[in-house]
């Protein structure tokens, strides 16, 4: 697997140099995309995720990228993939309203399988909601937001360093599978500093996009021997046709139900079929837990601290934290689950988005939601206070 | 190019060399089943030499052909290939007439 | 005489005709005879871009098509180029990422009237404002053809489609003006009944380090279904007689009405405007 030290030799002096930081989310974000080979970055303004777009215009220059500001944000992302059928890796970020906006675009990369990645800096919705307050409202809008059939990856750090790292991920994640990548962050990692570590440039493994194999007169654009079909970057002399409406294997319309069936199985199989490698997640506690708690992001630094004083009082309580919303390690609350687990609870800040993911593979062991308002995670107290109220419902 | 009748030429002056002076001459070539019937040939021509067939093509539609005994008529301009969304029709000048024979005259004509 | 005899995907034994030799390896010709209605103008701007595209002194690799949604927007399947067709309106931005990523490819947008100016409208005036170096050719039937007849922005007041059955309301955009006023570095209209300007027209596009719009205007049977104008035959007919050429036309007197007594062609604009992104 080719590393950064490889891929990247000209540019290491120009990227992050290895050893520790101190970065907020936005601006680690913005390092792990440059030091993923980013060279792209067409954007919008949107609070909470400026601070991602104002640092890329200032360091894209400096290892020879381009930086745009777009004139909304159906045009970042149109242009972000444009940038990417041309060969550059290439992000945009934005919050609720613009991720609103992007969605059909969203279906449109996962129709051409274009790479691409969107980091979608929560914020309290719905609507404008709280621009300068977090919100994990979107998880279930990252997967289902745009029409018809399709598959995603999408990560959720809960600290600057895993979003750094996490951005790396995405790109690999995003070129491999030729799909969108999302990075679920939200406002209080993006504005919240921390120790970031870079590790050695010969230890960050990079994946690039399959390469076509064949001249140009035998290349098919959408090969369906092939899970994953080799992409031709644009200008290279391929001449492939890139279609958005239902295609058959070399790229032509067709209206006829095996093109269609065919299609979009190769689609989701895409994902579906390579979940267990791609999905991550933590386990806290869960060995000898009675009740499981998930969540993610920045809830779960408070959850853990509960879990802690809930385990001093006597309740057998563990964290189970997905690292990847989708795919959602599923199987993981299965495996709790026949172990023998009393309830799952879901602590969010919303009103129930990935408690319905749990509820899914719950087989029938109850599933509680603690919410919360948008705009606040909920302090230690209060998730005691809540989990202890459902464990003795 | 509008054609005079035979009569206004012969009787307005007198014509000489007519083997000598020649024009282009086109044969039409229509791909019948490319042929979508939308009229533009056959109202472009400069000499109104094409009409619609009687008999249709594969899709139903009724194609161009050239007019009865206007077979000489084509003077190969390929107005009718230009404004052909289709590629349905093209014009091959391989020859030339000359217009003696074209008008079917002797060599020298004159009136009276 | 022919170059290519085969069955193409839609059942049609298909021969190109041999004047067609220099474009044969640039039209799919495997996918003829195209979905276009009979008398559409997009059949003649497909042979008219494809020889413009060959003679533009670039090499054909480094071409790429953005098309959108639409009749329009189902050129850049019949060429044999990379091509991408994108959604409704947003080819505009695609196009402009991908001469960003990559300032050697010569990007060329195709669209109709109301993808790039109705629902494409902001992308088109901001990247007519940066002077993105891109060309875009509007093809302008004045009407959504591809949905059945409802009105765009570029159709004329009284004018009858599906969503305006009393007679429209609107005024119409002056589509020259428009590309003008917001920036564009090259501004020509024409039909596809002026074959040889129209050719020029896109060759100098091709040559123009800018933004370039280049509006044709094209005959759909739908247009002429509604409002009782006959056949694409007679809107051509109408097309022929009624314009007038003049390259240096007052830009505001470009309007079409109803009526079209009134309709200018020429190449209208033509100068130098810094480009924002080289």
């Amino acid at each position: 697997m080719p590393t950064v030290a490889e891929l990247y030799k000209k540019d290491l002096d120009k990227l992050l140099r290895p050893g520790i930081h101190f970065l907020d989310g936005n601006t680690a974000v913005a390092e792990g995309a440059v030091t993923a080979g980013c060279r792209f970055y067409g954007g919008y303004p949107i609070t909470p995720s400026n601070e991602i777009a104002e640092y890329m215009s200032y360091r894209l220059p400096q290892v020879n990228g381009k930086f745009i500001q777009m004139e909304d944000e159906i045009g970042s992302i149109m242009s972000v993939l444009g940038a990417s059928a041309a060969g550059v890796k290439s992000m945009t970020a934005t919050s609720g309203p613009g991720f609103s906006l992007m969605q059909e675009e969203i279906g449109l990369g996962s129709m051409l399988e274009i790479p691409a990645v969107i980091v979608n800096v929560m914020r309290a919705g719905p609507s404008t909601g709280i621009p300068t307050l977090l919100g994990q409202g979107d998880i279930l809008q990252a997967k289902y937001g745009s029409h018809g059939d399709y598959e995603i990856v999408a990560y959720l750090p809960a600290n600057p360093q895993e979003a750094f790292d996490f951005t790396i991920k995405a790109f690999n994640m995003a070129e491999k599978y030729r799909v969108v990548a999302i990075v679920l962050s939200d406002q209080l990692i993006g504005h919240m500093y921390g120790k970031v570590r870079v590790p050695e440039f010969d230890e960050i493994e990079i994946v690039e996009r399959p390469k076509p194999t064949v001249p140009p007169d035998q290349y098919l654009p959408y090969d369906s021997r092939y899970l994953v079909p080799p992409m031709a970057i644009a200008g290279t002399g391929y001449r492939a046709n890139n279609e958005s409406l239902t295609h058959t294997d070399k790229g032509y319309p067709t209206t006829d139900r095996d093109s269609s069936f065919k299609l979009v199985m190769r689609l989701v199989r895409k994902i579906r079929e390579n979940e267990k490698e791609i999905a991550e997640w933590e386990e806290y506690l869960l060995d000898d837990a009675e009740y499981v708690i998930v969540s993610y992001g920045s809830t779960s630094g408070s959850v853990r601290r509960a879990i802690k004083v809930l385990r001093a009082q006597g309740y057998r309580v563990g964290m189970l934290r997905p690292k990847t919303a989708w795919p959602f390690p599923g199987w993981v609350v299965e495996n709790l689950v026949s172990r023998g687990i009393q309830k799952l609870i879901t602590v969010e800040v919303n009103m129930g988005k990935m408690y319905h993911v749990v509820r899914e593979f719950s087989k029938g062991v109850p599933v509680e939601h603690i919410p919360y308002a948008p705009g606040y995670i909920p302090d230690p107290d209060y998730v005691i206070n809540n989990v202890r109220k459902v464990i003795e419902k | 190019m509008i054609l005079a009748q035979h009569d206004e030429v012969w009787s307005m002056r007198r014509l000489v060399n007519l083997h000598k002076m020649k024009r282009p001459i086109g044969k039409i070539i229509v791909n019948p089943d490319l042929c979508k019937d939308c009229r533009f040939c056959i109202e472009f021509c400069p000499n109104d030499v094409l009409e619609e067939s009687k008999d249709v093509n594969i899709k139903g539609y009724h194609y161009p052909v050239v007019k009865p005994g206007k077979e000489l008529d084509c003077v190969a301009c390929r107005m009718c290939e230009k404004v052909c969304p289709d590629f349905a029709i093209t014009v091959v000048s391989e020859e030339y007439i000359t217009y003696d024979k074209y008008y079917g005259v002797s060599r020298h004509a004159h009136s009276g | 005489m022919s170059v290519e005899a085969e069955v193409t995907t839609t059942g049609v034994k298909v021969e190109l005709p041999k004047s067609y030799e220099d474009i044969k390896d640039l039209i799919r010709i495997d996918r003829l005879p195209h979905i276009w209605c009979p008398g559409c103008g997009l059949g003649i701007l497909l042979k008219l871009l494809a020889r413009a595209i060959k003679n533009s002194g670039i090499p054909i690799e480094k071409h790429v098509i953005v098309t959108g949604i639409g009749c329009t927007g189902r050129l850049g399947g019949y060429l044999k180029l990379d091509a991408y067709h994108v959604t409704h309106g947003r080819a505009i931005p695609f196009a402009v990422g991908l001469k960003m990523a990559n300032p050697e490819l010569e990007v060329t947008v195709v669209g109709g009237d109301g993808d790039i100016l109705a629902i494409g409208g902001n992308h088109f005036i901001h990247a007519a404002r940066r002077n993105d170096d891109i060309n875009v050719i509007i093809v302008n039937n004045f009407i959504y053809g591809m949905t059945g007849g409802q009105y765009s922005p570029t159709t004329p007041k009284g004018a009858k489609t599906t969503t305006s059955p009393y007679g429209h309301y609107e005024n119409p955009f002056n589509v020259p003006l428009l590309a003008y006023a917001a920036g564009a570095s090259y501004v020509a209209r024409w039909t596809v009944l002026h074959q040889n300007e129209l050719y020029q027209s896109l060759l100098d596009m091709f040559k123009v380090k800018g933004f370039a719009v280049v509006e044709v205007l094209s005959p759909c049977i739908i247009y002429t279904d509604r409002n009782a104008m006959g056949d694409a035959v007679d809107l051509m007919k109408v097309l022929k007689e009624r314009p007038v050429i003049d390259h240096n036309a007052n830009l505001a007197d470009l309007e079409i009405d109803f009526s079209m007594k009134k309709v200018i062609l020429g190449n209208f604009v033509k100068r130098e405007r810094p480009i924002s992104y080289g």
